[in-house]
């Protein structure tokens, strides 16, 4: 039997180790080579879509306890442009856009579709009916509109939510879409960053 | 066996400790944007607007809805917890079914409106018997 040669046993376990660290290291840093982009962490979609949520909270926050709020009144009319559309565009976009001050903001990119659905009543489906839209504003007035597109940004969109409750009794515009009683709609507004 | 040379230990160890620092900071730095994305995820996952806005939306119908209705008054709040019934359902993909059940109380100064809350969209469930009290 050969006797083995049994001579520097340290550097043959310093270099298990040393193999081993680097093994593991390799095997961290493949990993870790997935690539995150800002718009994959969802952090700007989570800013954008409680943004739109509390502007459509504002608008739906009425002056006094039991009063009627500014974006009940403009589902009220949500045909008619000079009562509905047009104030709600000028509302919400005012809110989404914020200015400090007169500075311009270096980001008024913010495009939205707001869709009112509502039950038929006859069939127990949904219908929706589309209530106003930023490119709806650039098409009929480009110069006082001039953010409005259809553009497409990178980023995805988001949507927000309000239930407006519907009141024939209240002063309603003409040609409303949905049944004439009293009953529950859903204002949806899609926002996105074009 | 062979004696090593033991020579700069200290430069050896510090330079050791000095490694696994570093590694334990970049297995730190790796995980940040995945706790990022994960913690905005569940923020977005999880429907507070939403459910803020049902809440007040029923509670402004139970202070409006009295006791005893007609059978006309009957038909027509059932009309409006149909319509979110069905709406949410289809848009929110949520069963979504609302109660309000209001009260008379003759010996106080306040009527009462149980109001029950089911809401479940697959991720949140949110479930509420709240009690509105009403003056006369």
């Amino acid at each position: 039997m050969v006797i083995l040669a049994d001579d520097a046993q340290l550097y043959t376990i310093e270099g298990v180790a040393a193999g081993m660290i680097m093994l593991l290291t390799a095997y961290l840093v493949l990993n870790t080579t997935s690539v995150f982009t800002p718009g994959d962490v969802h952090i700007v979609d989570m800013q954008l879509e409680q943004t739109v949520s509390d502007a459509l909270a504002m608008m739906d926050t009425p002056d006094y306890a039991g009063g009627r709020s500014n974006l009940d009144r403009y589902v009220h009319n949500a045909t008619s442009d000079a009562a509905g559309k047009q104030p709600f565009h000028n509302m919400f976009t005012g809110y989404l856009q914020k200015k400090t001050g007169t500075l311009d903001t270096p980001v008024t990119d913010l495009q939205y579709r707001a869709v009112v659905y509502y039950r038929v009543e006859a069939t127990n489906e949904t219908a929706n009916y589309t209530f106003s839209s930023s490119s709806y504003w650039h098409d009929i007035d480009p110069i006082n509109y001039p953010d409005g597109r259809d553009y497409l940004g990178r980023e995805p969109a988001v949507v927000a939510t309000r239930w407006v409750s519907y009141d024939k009794d209240h002063s309603h515009s003409v040609g409303l879409p949905w049944d004439n009683r009293r009953q529950m709609l859903l204002l949806e507004v899609m926002v996105w960053r074009g | 066996m062979e004696r090593m040379n033991d020579e700069a230990q200290w430069i050896v160890l510090m330079g050791f400790i000095v490694s696994i620092g570093i590694f334990f900071l970049a297995v730190i730095i790796s995980q940040s944007t995945t706790v990022g994305q994960t913690t905005s995820e569940a923020v977005l996952e999880f429907p507070k607007s939403e459910i803020l806005d049902l809440r007040s939306e029923a509670l402004s119908l139970a202070n409006e809805w009295k006791a005893n209705p007609s059978l006309g008054e009957s038909a027509k709040r059932a009309k409006i917890l149909e319509d979110i019934r069905i709406i949410a359902m289809a848009r929110k993909n949520a069963v979504l079914t609302l109660s309000i059940s209001p009260q008379k109380l003759d010996d106080d100064p306040f009527d009462l409106s149980v109001v029950t809350i089911h809401f479940n969209n697959g991720v949140t469930v949110y479930d509420e018997i709240h009690t509105e009290y009403i003056t006369k």
